[in-house]
């Protein structure tokens, strides 16, 4: 398809327009305080989780001195239970979990919008079915149908993305089909179809745009959610796996000598609490921002999940 | 409202049907042996043979679901692959304690044997809980939404942002480090025998109640918050502020009556973060319930155990899920004479 200057022209202008919404949106979200910290909080977590390992002073596996050593000079935060480098291992430990949590969402959201945009399309058969199955995938609490799965197949990293996409992508799209219910009756939508656009197109040009604002608002809570599922896992031991460590291990498996050297722990700990609260308060602002435009309920936004 | 209550009781079977097929399917129409998987590196020929014949594998699978079932509905949830009668313990043994050796006594614990005490324990935790979320939260959350916009909101929106944002096992370790190791005022495990008395329980179910209570608390009283807020600013109850009533009455007669559906709904949800939540803060102060217990049999991949646990925990919810619905059914007039 050849690009025509009038198609070129089009395309800049709505380019133009969607950038201004969008840099429009983003001064709205940080206009509170709190939106501020918690995207500070959120950076400052990144770097250290990403960049740790480069500025790890020891080997975050070696031994080094008696388990739970004072911290000293060398080593900052003492020793492990096992006598290793604790901040080492606390540098080493974030990668995981941000790694795992970055896939998780994006992995949620396409699985998610894809269903939903497909159910409330499509509707009939396809969305009755697909509402089944949904239903029962809502009715597992959450952690147990990982445990379940783990059970089964062994502990593995790839099979914790997988439960927290099989968890978490139903609920996604849910609140897209609630949505799109509303915009597939449009007209725009009805001229789009009768133009003869693909349905891929359809759903991602036409009514997908009209969705953000309740994907917006769901996607600060549910990262809370999967960053909470996932550390947990780790803290039960069905993360990284021993001699590797991720924050919610390193808790558990520190926890014994709480008494005699608190530090191995109360550091993953803290960037755990801290990281969980940044990500909360930028989710606030964004349902925030949301609200005062008027294209969510501030009252009830976030609250219809689990 | 028969027919109502008829259809949604069918809807709740099915599902739970449907879920014991997820769980049998799960753990046991895998690709290869279950007794392969769960024995690994350790399996021998013996071992093979007793898991095989324990799991009943020489069967088909439907014919060994359908008889799972069948036994699972009589209260016989077979026999754990890990613990054996010499061992006894769920946390005392490990997928590799079935050796050959052993294979020669095949003497197993049941299921039931293992979980029953845990149950009880579970069930004290949960209960006591929901018996202090269910009044903190209506109270917390409806304050809250009358008090929309003000300075007690936003104080209670603000803890409950950060509460509710960190992970149980966070909140549990923070006050075993303030109450346990900093004052020393309560136990760091609990570590909880039959031998104790209700008094000396009651201390090591402290941390536990209180870690589950602030994860749970924060997001149902959000919630509630939200349904009572939602009613507060509908037409009719301005209507009835116009027309003179007395505030008193509009919040009993108007606000609180019309909020309270919303409400049951939300405990109803919220028994399955519950399950979640129990799972890791029974793990956080090794108490010895259905959650722990999980944990343990899932790290040993003792697949009997992991069936039973799982399909109690979703047959709880779902009953949980069904009599919020029929109450309310029975609470709304419009239902109630349909």
């Amino acid at each position: 398809m050849t690009l025509t200057h009038g198609k070129l022209q089009s395309g800049i202008a709505e380019w133009r327009a969607t950038r201004a919404h969008r840099s429009r949106f983003l001064r709205a979200v940080f206009q509170t305080a709190g939106a501020r910290i918690g995207a500070a909080i959120i950076f400052c977590i990144l770097v250290v989780g990403i960049f740790g390992p480069f500025a790890a002073p020891h080997d975050p596996a070696e031994l080094l001195t008696t388990p739970f050593a004072a911290p000293s000079g060398k080593m900052l935060l003492g020793g492990d239970f096992l006598g290793r480098d604790a901040l080492s291992r606390f540098l080493w430990g974030g990668r995981t979990i941000i790694v795992m949590a970055v896939i998780s969402m994006l992995c949620v959201y396409l699985v998610g919008i894809t269903i939903g945009l497909l159910m409330a399309y499509r509707r009939g058969l396809v969305d009755g079915i697909a509402s089944g199955v949904l239903d029962l995938a809502l009715a597992f609490p959450p952690l147990i149908f990982v445990l379940v799965l783990m059970s089964a197949l062994g502990t593995h990293l790839w099979l914790v993305v997988v439960g927290v996409v099989v968890i978490f992508a139903p609920r996604v799209a849910r609140i897209v089909r609630g949505a799109a219910l509303d915009v597939v009756v449009q007209e725009f939508v009805e001229a789009a179809v009768a133009r003869g656009e693909k349905t891929r197109s359809v759903l991602s040009r036409e009514i997908l745009p009209n969705l953000w604002p309740p994907l917006l608002a769901d996607f600060g809570i549910r990262a809370t959610w999967v960053v909470i599922l996932i550390a947990s896992l780790g803290f039960l031991g069905f993360g990284q796996q021993p001699p590797a460590a991720d924050w919610g291990s390193l808790i558990s498996e520190n926890s014994s000598g709480l008494l005699v050297e608190p530090w191995p722990v109360l550091a993953p700990l803290c960037t755990l609490a801290l990281l969980t609260i940044g990500i909360n308060l930028v989710a606030d602002g964004i349902i925030r921002a949301l609200s005062r435009s008027g294209e969510v309920d501030e009252n009830t936004a976030g609250t219809e999940l689990v | 409202m028969l027919r109502l209550v008829v259809l949604r009781t069918g809807v709740a079977v099915a599902t739970l049907l449907a879920i014991s097929v997820v769980v049998f399917g799960a753990t046991e129409a895998l690709p290869g042996d279950v007794a392969n998987a769960v024995l690994g590196r350790n399996a021998t020929p013996g071992s093979l043979a007793l898991i095989r014949d324990r799991l009943h594998l020489e069967q088909s699978l439907p014919h060994r679901y359908a008889s799972w079932l069948w036994n699972m509905l009589h209260g016989d949830a077979g026999t754990s692959l890990a613990a054996t009668a010499s061992s006894g313990g769920l946390q005392a043994s490990t997928p590799s304690v079935i050796t050959a050796k052993q294979a020669a006594v095949p003497k197993g614990v049941s299921v039931t044997s293992l979980i029953g005490y845990r149950i009880r324990n579970t069930a004290v935790l949960a209960g006591i809980t929901s018996l202090l979320l269910i009044p903190l939260s209506l109270l917390l959350g409806t304050f809250a939404a009358l008090r929309a916009q003000r300075l007690t909101d936003h104080a209670i929106s603000m803890l409950t942002l950060i509460v509710g944002a960190m992970p149980e096992f966070v909140v549990g370790t923070v006050l075993v480090l303030l109450f346990a190791v900093t004052w020393q005022l309560l136990p760091a495990t609990s570590l909880v025998s039959e031998a104790h008395t209700i008094g000396q329980e009651a201390r090591y179910l402290v941390l536990p109640v209180v870690t589950l209570l602030a994860s749970m608390l924060a997001q149902t009283t959000r919630m509630v918050r939200a349904g009572v807020r939602a009613v507060s600013e509908s037409d009719y109850v301005q209507m009835a502020r116009l027309s003179g009533l007395r505030e008193s009455v509009v919040l009993r007669r108007y606000i609180l009556r019309n909020s309270l559906n919303t409400t049951i709904q939300v405990y109803a949800i919220s028994v399955a973060w519950m399950f979640g939540g129990i799972v890791i803060v029974e793990t956080v102060f090794q108490y010895p319930g259905l959650g722990s217990g999980l944990v343990d049999a899932v790290s040993a991949r003792d697949i009997p155990v992991v069936q039973a646990i799982c399909l109690l925990i979703a047959a709880v919810y779902i009953v949980i899920n069904l009599l919020a619905d029929m109450l309310t059914y029975f609470l709304t007039p419009k239902l109630r004479t349909a």
